[in-house]
Order: structure tokens, then sequence, then C-alpha cells
């Protein structure tokens, strides 16, 4: 399957290929940067979202917030599909690997953390059915989406073509790209950055280039339709291959594609079994079995099987077939299934839109042609992992339950949102005090080690009984709305007041399972609004580019370390808000860590502010604070413990220095915090007197 | 593209080769009749008349060779389809040296040599419909050779479909329009039938041979068919 990494700044991982085939494929996709455009959200000022820059690279990146327990896979692919601002969402799916590093498709109609299990939170987003005739797709931007799906299959060899070919189709990736070719900005080497095909030679290149030449006039569109045009007649367009048996013990593939099975000797198609010919089809332990009806001067139907590497391989054949047949045969899945297929085992269904009800939906879509922008990111691509390859994507953190029951988790999680949640839309050019979302500063930062051992979480729930004496021998803060006034007045938010723009965190988790909310995106230029779920302890980082890597890899950890189990005590006082703060100038990156700790039991009221406190040095702008809320229900009471760090500078801050500065200071104090949400953004243009 | 934004069924340009005069004592044959060499030498002129007068395609003619009886059959050394010749090694012995290599490099095709001394492929074995090449596996042609032409032309699919007691894959069957396959009433043709039956859905139109029949020759065996239409 093919990956897509929306937001290059959130590459934490380089995911290795899914090797569904023989060759060495690799399943990365294009890459597409999901960012908004500040001067265009300044300018709108509405509730619209911000315009989405698809850069087409070699992987597409994407990240994803941390997911309820009980959210549907459908959830996820539904965000994502906002994000991308596609509406034409049946084509795609998402997929993960197993712990057998085998690609899956992720179920919608089930929940993802019962799908993921052990295996690591990745996700891409991908073609799941090629379309046949991609030119009656309703949508520009759907065909681009295509379009990157199959530079990546192109690129990395799944899909083979010929060196013409490989040419045509790069000429066309050139025009979308680039427009028309430019005799002086486009010189031999502007075209190193592409990659088209696996084996690119000088050659090729100068191939594409003549061709490139030879498209003066059209548009990024036609170019795309027009690349569509060649690709889908291509072979192997559309056929997802398994490694298989037949009964004689031969290796073969089996392909799968919109017009039924295929099957692979070597590189020879020595069969093939259209779907009206299939009367069912099934699977039994490792063998998958095909009833042909009989041919003119037959009598009786035949089965052929096939020999699986092993049970599930043959299950997930199975499952491609049956998604592939109700997609493109079907008109709608409410068709009786008992006359064509008769299951062993599984009850599992298609429960997508067929193609027809998507088409038929498609042909209803209104709306004026979305705006996108399409760059070439290969550089970012390299730039974040160092290679040409193909990236991956969607991090989502997730943290266990632990000690505290599932309705009580919930509630604490709501209570939480409903303080800190901002739509996003609501950009502000002045600084805005909104109860949901100011940020207390306090002095403490809490940071976990990831890699605790047991002793160390002995020693974390020491730290944390420290760190408890130490809040309640603080002075308690006043109420809000005198922090609020505080806050304006004070020096350290005055520097910041030179800034227009609010930038907005949404954090946490609401709870019902099926309102999940996602993260929402900002308004800036390159930015991504990541908000995590922590259920046991957890921090928010908005990070720079390689910085979020690094958290993002260590919340995974957290995740998986399972460490933060201990249950703490804290007296709460009022409740708090916090506030968000503008950051200055045009290149400065906010940075904030926010601390999220969970516990259990404990008696009585809501949160209380603690202290805060800034620390100024000459180019950087220090700034921690603490939130510590306490909820009661349902009998159980839950202690959270946040700290947020805003780092703030100038232009020429070493922002990654400056935040591994102060994660390092904060686990020198509180060894015990876990990293479990990264927040990356950069605020740019921000406008003048916020006061 | 030409290989596939083309038009199937278009051509421009047509490689054929004169009529050896050995043809009629030494070229090779499955029954053992008399061959009227005169005739030959008619049905031949005739041939290329069409192709050039009634289809008007540019006709490349070649000098026949004495040493090669078979060489007025060109179809058997080469496939072309696109911008991309596939120089094929003939699965006769006697057929290795009917090159034509030098008359499709002339035209601008990309040359591809088929060197792999395993691989045997009649260009009379490849049924290319417009979308999908089919190889017919007879004694001339093997699976290499089919293997080695799935490489050359990377973008189709190849499919292989076995051939008995006959000689070539097209000795019984070829295009006869888009999606259409022309298929013979032979026992060959039949069973030949089955595989295309599950392969496609293609109508199908039964055609005779003449005097050529008598070598084992069929229409499509006297040329290769080029189309050198807005190559790039």
């Amino acid at each position: 399957m093919r990956r897509w990494h929306v937001c290059s700044e959130m590459s934490a991982t380089v995911s290795g290929s899914p090797g569904r085939i023989s060759r060495s494929f690799t399943q990365s996709i294009p890459d597409m940067t999901l960012y908004g455009d500040v001067g265009t959200m300044r300018a709108l000022r509405t509730a619209q979202r911000p315009r989405m820059d698809i850069r087409s690279a070699a992987a597409l990146y994407f990240c994803v917030s941390v997911l309820m327990k009980r959210a549907k896979g459908q959830y996820l692919f539904f965000q994502v599909c906002d994000h991308l601002n596609l509406l034409e969402k049946d084509y795609f799916g998402l997929s993960f690997k197993d712990n057998t590093e085998q690609s899956c498709w992720l179920d919608p109609t089930k929940d993802i953390k019962r799908q993921i299990r052990n295996s690591q939170w990745q996700f891409v987003f991908s073609v799941k059915f090629y379309p046949p005739d991609p030119s009656q797709l309703t949508e520009d931007i759907t065909r681009y989406l295509l379009c990157l799906q199959l530079r990546q299959d192109i690129a990395s060899g799944r899909l083979p073509c010929s060196f013409v070919t490989h040419a045509l189709l790069g000429s066309y990736t050139l025009q979308a790209e680039l427009g028309d070719h430019d005799p002086e900005e486009h010189r031999l080497d502007y075209i190193s950055d592409f990659q088209f095909a696996p084996n690119q030679t000088k050659e090729l290149e100068e191939k594409v280039v003549e061709l490139h030449k030879s498209h003066r006039g059209m548009t990024p569109a036609q170019a795309d339709t027009q690349f569509l045009e060649n690709a889908k007649k291509l072979s192997m367009y559309g056929v997802d291959l398994h490694h298989a048996k037949d009964s004689e013990g031969v290796d073969i593939m089996l392909g799968v594609c919109a017009n039924g099975l295929l099957i692979y000797k070597d590189r020879l198609r020595i069969n093939r079994f259209a779907w009206p010919k299939i009367l069912k089809i099934s699977y039994k332990r490792s063998n998958f079995y095909i009833k042909i009806r009989p041919g003119e001067a037959e009598q009786f139907e035949s089965t052929v099987g096939f020999k699986l590497p092993n049970h599930r391989a043959a299950k997930r054949v199975w499952k491609v077939c049956v998604e592939h047949h109700t997609f493109f045969r079907l008109v709608s899945t409410e068709q009786p299934t008992k006359t064509k297929f008769l299951t062993l085992g599984s009850k599992f269904r298609y429960s997508g839109r067929t193609q027809a009800q998507t088409r038929q939906a498609s042909s209803l879509i209104d709306r004026p042609t979305p705006y996108f922008q399409r760059t070439s990111s290969k550089r970012i691509s390299r730039s974040l992992d160092g290679g040409i390859a193909l990236h991956l994507l969607c991090l989502c953190v997730t943290g266990t339950l632990g000690l505290v029951s599932n309705g009580s988790m919930s509630s604490a999680l709501l209570n939480e949102t409903s303080l800190y949640e901002i739509p996003v839309h609501r950009l502000s050019l002045k600084l805005r005090v909104q109860g949901e979302n100011i940020y207390v500063r306090h002095s403490n930062l809490m940071l976990e080690d990831l890699d605790k051992t047991q002793e160390d979480v002995l020693k974390h729930q020491a730290s944390i009984s420290e760190l408890k004496r130490s809040f309640m021998e603080a002075t308690p803060e006043p109420r809000p709305s005198q922090w609020d006034k505080r806050l304006t007045g004070s020096p350290a938010t005055s520097l910041r007041l030179q800034a227009h723009g609010v930038r907005v965190l949404v954090l946490g988790i609401r709870t019902p399972p099926q309102t999940l909310r996602m993260p929402l995106s900002l308004c800036s230029a390159e930015k991504l609004v990541y908000s995590g779920c922590s259920f046991k302890c957890g921090c928010v980082l908005s990070l720079s580019c390689s910085l979020a890597r690094y958290f993002f890899k260590r919340a995974l950890k957290c995740s998986e370390t399972k460490s933060c189990q201990a249950a703490h005590n804290f007296d709460m006082a009022s409740p708090t808000l916090t506030k968000t703060v503008g950051i200055n100038a045009e290149s400065r990156s906010c940075v904030a860590v926010r601390v999220l700790r969970l516990d259990g039991n404990g008696d009585g009221e809501p949160g209380v502010l603690m202290t805060a406190q800034t620390i100024t040095s000459e180019s950087l702008c220090t700034t921690t604070t603490t939130h510590i809320t306490k909820t009661l229900k349902g009998g159980l009471s839950e202690t959270r413990i946040e700290k947020r760090i805003v780092i703030t500078g100038d232009s020429d801050i070493d922002h990654d220095q400056a935040l591994a500065q102060a994660i390092k200071e904060a686990k020198e104090q509180h060894p015990d915090m876990s990293v479990t949400r990264v927040v990356v953004h950069k605020e740019t243009e921000l406008a003048e007197d916020e006061d | 593209m030409a290989g596939l934004m083309s038009g199937f069924g278009c051509f421009t340009h047509a490689v054929v080769r004169a009529v050896p005069q050995s043809l009629a004592r030494d070229a090779l044959r499955s029954g053992g009749l008399e061959v009227d060499l005169l005739k030959v030498q008619e049905e031949y002129e005739e041939y290329v008349s069409v192709l050039k007068h009634r289809l008007g395609l540019e006709v490349l003619e070649l000098p026949a060779d004495e040493a090669l009886p078979d060489c007025v059959f060109v179809e058997d050394a080469a496939v072309v389809c696109g911008d991309t010749a596939l120089v094929s090694r003939p699965g006769a012995q006697s057929r290795r040296r009917e090159a034509v290599k030098a008359a499709l490099t002339e035209l601008g095709l990309n040359i591809v040599e088929m060197t792999d001394e395993s691989a045997t492929l009649d260009g009379g074995d490849v049924l290319f419909t417009g979308r999908e090449f089919f190889v017919g596996l007879s004694k001339r042609t093997n699976q290499r050779g089919a293997e080695i032409l799935a490489d050359a032309f990377k973008d189709y699919a190849v499919s292989t479909v076995p051939v008995q007691d006959a000689l070539h894959l097209k000795s019984f069957c070829s295009m006869a329009g888009p999606g259409l396959i022309a298929i013979g009433s032979s026992e060959a043709a039949q069973k030949a039938l089955k595989v295309f039956e599950k392969l496609k859905d293609h109508m199908l139109i039964p055609v005779t041979n003449q005097e050529k029949a008598k070598v084992d020759g069929g229409l499509t065996c006297c040329s290769v068919l080029i189309n050198m239409k807005k190559n790039i």
C-alpha cells in the first residue's frame, strides 16, 4: 500500500516497504504537505479551512492525532479526507502494517485500536480502487491525488512501464508541477529532484525534458488528465498483487483488479478470470479457491485453487477480491450475496460505497474547484529523511487507560477539552483572551523519559508526590479574570503582543468515542496542529520539524511502554483558564511544550491554576505553565497536570536547540513525564497592538 | 506515445521481403505439396500492391536472399509495437539469419534484440490486440521467448496460448479489428479458442488460406506492419 504524509514537518519515521509483491516495490507514495496560507487566512477571516498546499514528491505526510479508544477507522479516514479537501473519498483508504509487516487496509467499520493491536500507529493514505476511467472522476483534486499515487507506484517499480511511457508520464508530471518549460529556469538538473522510474538514466531525463517542451500551454489539470489517460492503459494499472502457488506448487502471482482476477507466472499472464466468470470465491486455511462458470462446451463448473503463504494471506486475498468485486461490479452493497458468494468463516463484506454509488454521488458535487497548490517537495522529503524515498506518515499516538475507568476518563477529557477547545478558524488579529485557552505559566516542567523501567516508575511516582507537594506549597493563583489582566499586562506577554494571529491549539480528545475531535489546522505558513490524547500521561509539544520527528517517536514509545501507571492525589482548587499567546514576527517559531498528566483517585474539586514563571534571556523567552485539573466523576477522580513551555525568540533562534534545552531542563527536574503529543506550529506575520 | 496512444490497427509502413527462388524447393513445410513459384510471385506482387496502393502504406521492400528460402515471411523475424522493435530469434534453425534489423533501425525504431540462446520466438506466434499480447507457445516459440517479449513491451500484459497442431498462433487466427479476433475452424484453432474465450470476449470470423498455406504461410506472415505516425 502506499503512504501519504500530510504536513512534511511532522514526518516521524520512515516506513519500509510493505512488499506485497515479489519485486522490491516500496509502497510509499507521493508527498503531500498540508499547510495553510497565512495571507489567505488573514484575508478570509472566516470559517474557511486553510488552503491546502499539496506537494508532490516522494511521500505524502500525514499527521493525525491520537484517537479515543473506541474510534472507528472511518472517523480517522474522514478526517484525513477533510484535511485534503477530498470529496470523492471512496477510491481511497488508510493502510497500516500489521505485526507481520504486511499491509492491511484499515477497516472503517471497526475500532482502530482493535485493528492496530500491537502494531505501530502509522497509517498511509492511499488509493484502494484505481478507477478504470479517471476522466470520469468529478474533481481535479481527486485526479491529482490519483496521479500522486501513480507517480509513486511507477517510481517504485510497482507499476512497470516502458522507457517511452516513463518519459511521457514524467513529462506530464513536470507540466503539472512546473508549468510550461522555461529554457532559462529549467536547465537539465531541474528535474533531478523528480523520480520518473525506478532506474532513472540521463537518457530518460533528456527524453522527459524533450516531451515536457511539447506540452506548452497545458494546464496542470489537463496534464494530470493526460497522465492518467496513459497510465490507465498500463497492464498493471490497478492490479493488486499477491504471492501464491498454483495447485501444482508453482510460484505465481495473483492479481486482483477492477476486471477480475489475473494469474501471472514470471512476467507472463497465464490466466485471467473476469468477474462475470467467477461464481464463488472462498478461502480455507491457507488456500484460496475460485469457482468458475462452465464454458460453452463444458457442463460443469470448475474450481481453481491457490496456495497462499498462510491463513492470513489467504483471507487477505479473499477480502481484496470481495471488495474489488463489490466496488466495481455491484450497483449497491445491499445486493444479496448468497447467490454470489458463500463464505467460509468470515462475514466480511465491503462496507463502503460501490463505484456506481460514488459516481452518482460525485455527479452531485457542486462546489467550485478546490484550489490547491502543487509544489515539488522532493527536497522536503529528502531533507526529512535523507533519502529519496518515501515516507510515511500518519502517526497516531495513543495512551492506555490504565487505572481509571473509561467513563471517568471520558469525563475527565470532556472537562479538559471544554477548557481548551477553540474553533480553528477563529482567527483573530488581536491577542484574544479566550476562556478556553489561557496558558498559565509555571515553573515546573515534567517530562518523562520514555524508557522507564519498573523501578523508574516507582521513582516517578515519588517525584510526582514531590511535585504535588511543591504545588501545594506554591501560592495559589487568583481567579481567571484576574489572571487575564495579569497576563495581558505582564512584560513577558507584552513581548508577544507584537504579534497578531492567534495560535490555536486544540488539545485533548472528546468523549463520546464517535465524536472524536481531530486536529484542526492552523493557519500559518507551515503548520500542523496536531492534537493528541493521552489517557495516562502526556506531553504536548509544539515543535519545529526535526524535533517533531523526534518527539513523535518518543510519543509512540510512550504508548508502548505504558509506563505511566501511577495514580496520585492532588488537592485541587478552582478551575483555571489558559490563554493563547501570539508570537512575534515572521519567522518565529513558537515552541510550546505542554505536559499532561493524568492520575487517578483523590478527592475533590476541579482544577487549580498554579504558578507561572517566565525566564527571559537575551534572545529567548521561555515560559512554562502548569495547569492542574482534578475532576471527580462516578466515584473516581483524576488529576491532570499539564505543563506548557513556550519559547519565543527572534527569527534566528535555533528553536530546536532551545526546545531541546528546555526539555532537558524539565527532565532533570521531573524525569517522569512522558511525551505523548506533539504540536507544531510556526507563527508568521503577527500583528501589532495586542492589548 | 505511439504505443498507447495510436489507434489500433493504423499503420504507416510495411516491411516486406521478396520471394527467393529457393522457396519452392527449400522452404519449410509440413505438407509435401508442389509449389508453383510463379504463382507465389504473383501473389506476392498483388499483396505488395494492395499494401502500397489500396492501403497507402509506405512499403519497404527487402531483397530476397537465396540462402534463406523462408525469408519472404518477414513477420517471424521481428515484432514491432509502437516505436519498439523486438528482433526475434526464430525457432527454426534455418531461419535464424533472417535479420531485418538493419531495415528497422533505418526506420528509427528502438531495437531490442533477443540474444538469449534459450529463447525462441517467431513473430507469427505473437498476436497484439491493441491492449495486450498473446503469444502462442508452439514448436517455434517458447516460454523464454514470451518472457523476453514481455520485458520488451512492459506497458502491455503478455498472455500465453498453447499452440498445437499448427505452426503458429496466427496460422489460425488474427485481429480483424479492434477487439475482434478472427479465428479458424480447425481443431487447433478450436483448442486455442478455448483459451481466448477465457481471456477475452471476442467475435470470431473464420478465414481460409491459399497457396502459401502449402508452405504453411498465412496472410500475416508476409509483412511486418509498423505505425510510424506521430512517433515520439
